[in-house]
């Protein structure tokens, strides 16, 4: 087991429904737009490799349903994720709005260790459209929001145009970073609840062995 | 011309049709009919659904579209008439009747839907098919506004109904079979409502609680056709993991997509859904959507092993829970279906249904006994599928919905759920209080290095987060269904006074969600104080890295922005250092049954709450 080759990162995609979730994973994994994607139903993944600070790893990116109904399969879906991406549509208020709700949902249902400085990252998707379309005062908006809804926290934040592929790369470059940081701090933990349900102990032997009590 | 009939040298003839016309030679009383579009459309006239039902599940099925749209009411009415259709259509324009509140959600997913073209040019490659002409974009776009109109109006009808992302999948599939027909966009409405009453039902209930359940019939049907595929699904499941294989839920999320729309989200090519639906509409039960899903795993059996690196599946020893969910969902397992595959999917289904029929499953455990049976009496399953496999049966017909009927019907359903998913719960934290204690606590008596118990610990405890975390949810979920009733109730006593009703709904879900955070904190302590015999300065040392945890999230405002919360966490907080002050051997002791305690109180002042 020490002997992972890749290190593999789970990162979950949430949003508004038609925030441009699926086009965005699209847009990173594929190198492709298409108008129309049709809703995503359930969940489901892509992975793509990269290669952060000479090391490469395997970002599994989880595509949700923006339906409101579905938000409660999350605790089937969520579990070990290293990075969550909160999106929404810069020309739509109501997505950056429900930013916050968003984040809370997915707190509750990932049941992850440390939700105090579980990694997010903010994607204001669709900047290709007519700047009369966007929101007004978006800044100060999303500056609202973060400092009360969001807890004042910085999270990184991206303007990207899945459309015409701005921004796109480097955002999830630096989920990658994020949810790579998040893996190395609780890695261990994870490893176990993925892969323990033969046997319990052997499991934590090789934990041992593999040197993660440095 | 009859002679041509009995030699049919036709080259589209399939072997089973052949069969059939042998077949005929011996019945005189048939009359012969010269090609099977001939036999189906005889059929179709003389409204002989058996007759059809049998042609249906036949390798080419029925045929083409202009067949299906006739012949699919007929499967139907069969088991299911509608009544004043026509009344309802004649008379009320969909301006008239009050909006559903899911409008704005199907416009958006209709705008996105590309079924439409895509599956409208491949059907004009069809070569006895009348479409001829490729569609142009405003084509799509009229097909778009047609559909939008169409759900909207079984929507309106049944406002009792919630939408959900997928119902247009299949409403669009309605829709394009019937394009042909003079009165389509009727012929269109009389499918999808008859769907969405008799099939669809349960998946539009103000929750997903009943959608769920249909997924875990597709892990009940591998248990008994394929252990070694059931068992790769159980192990790689969330609960089964969390509680130590002491309970698993059945939850086969990877088919959500697949019944939900019936095979027809970008799963299969739009002749491949006009077989699996006219094989579904034979049976009429949905429930044969969740046999030919298992039916899709038991082939796809040699691929799912190649991914996973394995010959059988007997040598695996573990697998990764996401890459199972992977190789479990359509976008793997129906890749590059041939209609050869889709064939042997379906005889296979058919040898499925009668070999271990819904009856035969249920009685196989007590568990699916539950689902189907305790609870959930008004699910589809149960109301308009056929239990029994003999279709003569007739003490199986399924009762006739009127839209009046239908509200009671909803309320029925979303109650019988709350009650399950209660019930689960329980179960759930029943397996987790014994099985999982009782493993970690014996794996801790053995003399094992304390290196090895440290990590037992930390394991165990990240482990039972997950668990209370879920059960919290779960919880809160099925709340949410009580704490409406609650806020109705007094909308009702308060209505002159909106704050008093505010404050008085705020302060309920405060102490709600309060008494579950008590039973998270004390399933933690408990934890850590149990085993703090074993590596006391460890437990010791995370103890009070969780209370300043809890404190923090406490005093975090954006989190509990509530008076109520903050007063209980100083007595939260006053407790802790309580303890401290007391002898620090008796933590283990108290503790265990204050997490565990409130949290069984919390259920239990649940379940009294809606009984």
């Amino acid at each position: 087991m020490s002997a992972r080759k890749k290190t593999l990162l789970k990162v979950i995609v949430l949003g508004d429904l038609g925030v441009g979730k699926t086009s965005l994973m699209q847009q990173f994994v594929n190198k492709k737009f298409s108008h129309q994607y049709k809703a995503t139903i359930g969940a489901d993944f892509l992975t793509k490799d990269l290669t952060i600070d000479n090391k490469t790893v395997s970002l599994q990116i989880w595509d949700t349903a923006g339906q409101e109904r579905f938000q409660s399969l999350g605790v089937a879906f969520y579990r070990g994720a290293d990075c969550c991406v909160l999106c929404y549509d810069v020309t739509n208020e109501k997505s950056l709005n429900n930013l916050s709700s968003w984040k809370d949902e997915f707190l509750v249902q990932s049941n992850v260790s440390n939700p105090q400085d579980f990694p997010f990252i903010i994607i204001g998707n669709k900047i290709d459209v007519d700047e009369s379309k966007k929101i007004p005062s978006l800044q100060k908006k999303l500056l609202n929001i973060t400092n009360n809804q969001l807890g004042g926290l910085n999270y990184p934040l991206f303007e990207t145009s899945a459309k015409d592929s701005i921004n796109v790369e480097t955002a999830f470059e630096n989920v990658a970073r994020m949810a790579l940081q998040q893996e190395e701090l609780n890695g261990a933990s994870r490893n176990d609840m993925n892969d323990d349900y033969h046997d319990a102990i052997n499991i934590h032997l090789e934990n041992d062995n593999s040197g993660c009590a440095c | 011309m009859q002679s041509v009939s009995y030699f049919p040298t036709e080259t589209h003839f399939s072997k089973d049709w052949e069969d059939l016309q042998l077949a005929h030679l011996h019945n005189a009383e048939i009359e012969p009919a010269h090609t099977k579009d001939e036999v189906i459309l005889d059929a179709i006239d003389r409204k002989d659904a058996l007759k059809l039902a049998e042609l249906a599940r036949q390798s080419d099925g029925l045929l083409n579209a202009h067949l299906r749209a006739k012949a699919w009411p007929i499967l139907m009415d069969h088991c299911h008439s509608l009544t004043d259709n026509e009344g309802f259509l004649s008379t009320l324009e969909v301006n008239d009747s009050e909006p559903h509140k899911d409008e704005d959600q199907v416009l958006l997913d209709i705008k996105r839907l590309f079924t439409i073209l895509s599956h409208f040019n491949s059907f004009s490659h069809e070569v006895n098919s009348s479409y001829t002409t490729i569609l142009s974009q405003e084509d799509v776009e009229a097909m778009r506004k047609r559909l939008y109109c169409l759900i909207v109006k079984v929507l309106r009808k049944y406002p009792c109904l919630h939408y959900y992302q997928g119902f247009h999948d299949v409403a669009s599939i309605a829709l394009m079979v019937c394009n042909d027909l003079e009165d389509h966009d009727d012929q269109a409405f009389a499918i999808v409502e008859n769907l969405a009453l008799y099939h669809l039902r349960d998946f539009m209930n103000p929750h997903m609680g009943l959608s769920i359940n249909h997924l875990k019939l597709v892990p009940l049907i591998l248990e008994q056709a394929d252990p070694a595929l059931f068992q790769l699904v159980r192990q790689t499941s969330s609960s089964y993991t969390a509680t130590y294989g002491a309970f698993y839920d059945y939850k086969f999320f990877p088919a959500l997509l697949a019944l939900l729309t019936m095979y027809s989200h970008d799963v299969l090519s739009f002749n491949h859904v006009m077989r699996v639906w006219d094989f579904i509409f034979s049976f009429g039960a949905i429930s044969v959507s969740a046999y030919i899903y298992a039916s899709f795993i038991l082939h796809s059996r040699a691929k799912i092993c190649d991914e996973l690196g394995v010959k059988d599946l007997e040598e695996l020893s573990s697998a990764d829970a996401d890459l199972v969910h992977k190789i479990m969902s359509p976008t793997f397992l129906f890749a590059g279906v041939s209609e050869a595959d889709l064939n042997s999917v379906l005889d296979k289904t058919a040898s499925l249904i009668s070999q271990w029929p819904l009856v035969s499953l249920f009685d196989s455990s007590e568990m699916a006994n539950l689902w189907f049976r305790e609870f959930n009496t008004e699910s589809v399953v149960v109301t308009s599928s056929k239990f029994e496999s003999d279709e003569s049966d007739s003490s199986s017909v399924p009762r006739i919905i009127s839209p009046s009927d239908l509200p009671k019907i909803v309320d029925i359903q979303e109650e019988q759920q709350t009650k399950e998913s209660l019930y689960e719960s329980e179960l759930f934290q029943r397996a987790i209080e014994q099985d999982s204690l009782a493993t970690s606590v014996n794996s801790l008596d053995g003399n094992s290095p304390s290196a090895l118990s440290l990590s037992l610990l930390t394991n165990s405890l990240s482990n039972l987060t997950a668990v209370s975390s879920s059960i919290n949810s779960r919880l809160s979920y099925t709340s949410s269904v009580i704490l409406k009733k609650l806020s109705i109730q007094s909308e009702e006593l308060k209505n002159n006074k909106p704050t008093r009703k505010e404050t008085a709904l705020s302060v309920r879900t405060n102490i709600y969600k309060l008494s579950l955070t008590i039973g998270l904190i004390g399933f933690l302590l408990h934890f850590l104080l149990k085993h703090s015999d074993v590596s006391q300065g460890y437990s010791s040392k995370s103890f009070y890295s969780l209370v300043r945890k809890f404190g923090t999230i406490f005093s975090n405002e954006s989190f509990w922005n509530n008076r109520l919360v903050v007063q209980a966490s100083k007595s939260a907080g006053d407790l802790m250092s309580a303890i401290k002050d007391s002898e620090f051997s008796n933590w283990g002791r108290y503790l265990p049954e204050v997490g565990l305690g409130s949290v069984r109180k919390s259920v239990f002042a649940l379940e009294k709450m809606t009984l």
